[in-house]
């Protein structure tokens, strides 16, 4: 499997490039740096109504992706790169899904069997450089999403599975990944009545399991997850939870079918954390106290942080990132901030 | 000077800073970037924190508002750094206006507003008091949220926070949108901003709207808390409970005032008024049918009396049935329909100009066919 990962509506604009490689551009945006997400290998950014993409190696595509667009997913095929973003047109927020190749850029069919006001978050399912199919939440308001998924063949998309109805509230910030034995595996935040948990969901046997919690009942908002598969057909999740009236970042491993108990990263006030597999899986975060940017090391069978660097949140910005095995370079480019910082071993 | 007449003076100082610090109040105004003063025109002194100082020292109040807005943050970053902001400001009251990132960042109004809840309890913790507020409207060009609809959800969700806890109340939302060219007069107008930042006036509304509470003016109308059904939900029951519930922050609700309102026409809605909260209830007895709009007309006992009709939801009825060519669905085929097709006109499948729901037919192409639907329905009604 190629590409089992989560593409998240990033937060975040980093740019994770091999040590080595050629130096790449560093996009730093302003307010809001939701327009621009970011892989391995290849990085992107929405201003007005286009998208660019940027690869590693120097490659450049821009797309018109149309009114408002703000993008959600990035990912890369056999076929070229997938952009996946939400426009605003005729009254609604629509998804669309935009594929780049060599010969031109091809919009995919609109979402199936969607009327709905709103569609939100489509996070592309992506195996082996194919794409196999699109999660995403619809619905009439931001508090009644359904989260939602269909296949796509090739050429169409099939009809769509409604795997979570909305029950008491706000279902949000879904994401998605394919596991290294082909079944797909989607996560959001749900209100539950009382505060929102975080619930998984997978297809087996060709069918969506029921929504199920990651951890018992908090009784405190949990929030923002973020999946990445790994190696060994296990998946990682990190989200926020608010803890002793802080949010701390926390990380739990699936196993099959149940999630270990979670593992709590260093810092309050935890936000926007996104994993990333990078010759094994990190998890980018930011803490208010300490003002920081993290990035943890993690192990891949459980999840436990193994090694960190911090660097002091010293803009607002995201900072563009390159790291290695030893040490990780954080820049804002437009303030000409350039720091390394080494890998610091958990005790 | 001896040591003895400096000992003096210095004790002197001590306790004349003493007796000045115990008559000033501090506000900590505790936000994001629009609490911070993000694209204000006035650049010298911006966000509405100094402005609002000014007009409290102007009412003769000895007031001094600490400025503690953070551009770009979120209600999950506020829960913590406001414990430094506690620590560092010695405030005597909070005022917290959040949550505008909130939405970007896939965060629940739930999640929101229990955050904000999260911040007022360590406030009070220290001995303050919190004024919560609205937040402001977004932009009509904002990326997300254009519409307002997920604001005025989540600004519900903030009444009814500060309602249920007893807490004070600024409403910029409300104030806001009864601004006549809201957008134009009252918001940053330049490049950078995809959110939506007032100006210099802007910014002064703002401080006036804090101004008003502190200083006891009550000019804002009855607010919503909560509203059923919500803002654009379809397949409605149609002899579905609508229930408008209405607070006011400032005076009692005049109970003659109130009007609930279906597509425009006064519904014979059951009221229920006790001080400032008020709940318009109807069910129709034959069922409805189609797309309505809800509003309500209240006002309060101010004096001047504030007084408002507001839209608060459209809802689409189950069982609704919609002319082929009915493409924005208000029932009936008509000249809009015809501007909306003509607007994708040549559209194929793939392509930009390309939107499905205007390919009447589903050909994949937005063409003369779909064009001779339209108008073979042109001028009829559904409901």
């Amino acid at each position: 499997m190629r590409w089992g990962r989560p593409i998240r509506p990033a937060v975040v604009f980093c740019l994770l490039l091999a040590v080595g490689s050629s130096p790449s551009p560093a996009y730093v945006g302003g307010h809001h740096l939701e327009a621009a997400v970011s892989l391995d290998q290849l990085s992107a950014q929405a201003i007005g109504d286009q998208v660019t993409v940027r690869a590693v190696d120097g490659q450049r595509a821009v797309m018109e992706v149309g009114a408002g667009a703000r993008l959600q997913g990035l990912a890369e095929l056999h076929q070229g790169w997938l952009v996946a973003a939400t426009i605003h047109t005729e009254g609604r927020q629509r998804a669309r899904l935009i594929l780049h190749r060599a010969e031109g850029d091809f919009t995919l069919p609109a979402l199936p069997d969607s009327e709905a006001q709103i569609e939100d978050r489509p996070m592309p399912l992506v195996e082996d450089g194919e794409l196999q199919g699109v999660a995403w939440l619809e619905g009439p308001t931001y508090r009644n999403l359904s989260v939602r998924v269909a296949d796509w063949d090739g050429t169409r998309w099939s009809l769509p599975e409604t795997v979570s109805l909305p029950l008491h509230g706000s279902q949000m910030a879904l994401s998605a990944v394919v596991l290294a034995d082909g079944t797909p595996l989607i996560a959001w935040s749900r209100f539950d009545g009382h505060d929102d948990e975080i619930v998984w969901s997978q297809r087996v046997g060709g069918r969506w399991t029921p929504p199920a919690p990651v951890q018992p009942d908090n009784a405190q908002p949990d929030v923002t997850p973020t999946l990445l598969a790994t190696p060994d057909g296990g998946a990682l999740i990190a989200w926020l939870s608010l803890i002793d009236g802080n949010y701390r970042a926390l990380v739990s491993c699936f196993h099959g079918a149940s999630w270990t108990a979670p593992k709590m990263l260093p810092g309050l006030g935890a936000g926007d954390p996104l994993l990333l597999d990078r010759q094994g899986p990190v998890l980018l975060y930011h803490t208010v106290e300490p003002s920081s940017w993290v990035l943890a090391r993690l192990r891949s069978t459980d999840g436990a942080p193994v090694a960190y660097a911090r660097q002091p949140r010293v803009l607002r910005q995201e900072p563009a990132l390159e790291f290695s095995a030893t040490t990780v370079r954080f820049r804002w480019a437009d303030a000409g901030v350039d720091v390394s910082t080494p890998w610091k071993g958990v005790r | 000077m001896n040591r003895r007449a400096l000992l003096l003076f210095t004790i002197g100082l001590v306790l004349f800073g003493t007796i000045a610090r115990a008559q000033n109040t501090v506000y900590l105004a505790f936000g994001d970037s629009i609490t911070e003063g993000d694209f204000d025109t006035n650049t010298s002194q911006p966000g509405y924190p100094p402005k609002l100082q000014k007009l409290l020292v102007n009412a003769g109040m000895d007031a001094s508002v600490e400025n503690y807005g953070l551009g770009g943050e979120q209600t999950t970053d506020g829960v913590t750094r406001i414990d430094t902001a506690l620590a560092l400001a010695h405030a005597d009251i909070l005022l917290l206006m959040e949550g505008t990132n909130d939405i970007y960042h896939g965060l629940s109004i739930e999640t929101t507003v229990q955050d904000l809840d999260t911040m007022a309890n360590k406030a009070s913790d220290q001995g303050l008091s919190t004024v919560h507020a609205t937040i402001i409207p977004f932009r009509p060009d904002a990326r997300v949220n254009s519409d307002n609809v997920l604001t005025g959800d989540l600004n519900m969700g903030i009444r009814s926070l500060a309602l249920a806890r007893g807490r004070e109340l600024a409403d910029p939302f409300e104030v806001f949108l009864e601004q006549e060219n809201l957008f134009e007069t009252y918001y940053y107008s330049g490049a950078g901003d995809v959110v939506g930042h007032p100006n210099d006036d802007g910014y002064q509304l703002l401080a006036q709207i804090f101004a008003d509470v502190l200083l006891d003016v009550d000019s804002v109308p009855p607010v919503p808390v909560s509203v059923t059904p919500a803002d654009g939900l379809q397949n409605v029951p149609p002899k579905v409970a609508i229930s408008v519930k209405l607070a006011d922050f400032g005076n009692d609700i005049d109970s003659s005032s109130l009007q609930l309102l279906l597509n425009g026409e006064a519904v014979a809605a059951k009221r229920f008024t006790d001080g400032n909260v008020a709940t318009l209830q109807y069910t129709d007895p034959d069922g409805l049918l189609g797309v309505y709009k809800l509003s309500y007309t209240a006002g309060d006992l101010a004096s001047p009396a504030n007084s408002v009709t507001r839209r608060v939801s459209t809802f689409t009825i189950a069982g609704t049935t919609f002319l082929q060519g009915d493409l924005d669905f208000n029932g009936r085929v008509d000249g809009y329909d015809l501007v909306l097709l003509g607007s994708r006109f040549g559209g194929h499948n793939g392509d930009g100009l390309y939107y499905i729901g205007f390919d009447i037919n589903g050909d994949g192409v937005i063409d003369g066919e779909d064009l001779a639907i339209l108008a073979n329905n042109f001028g009829k009604s559904t409901f």
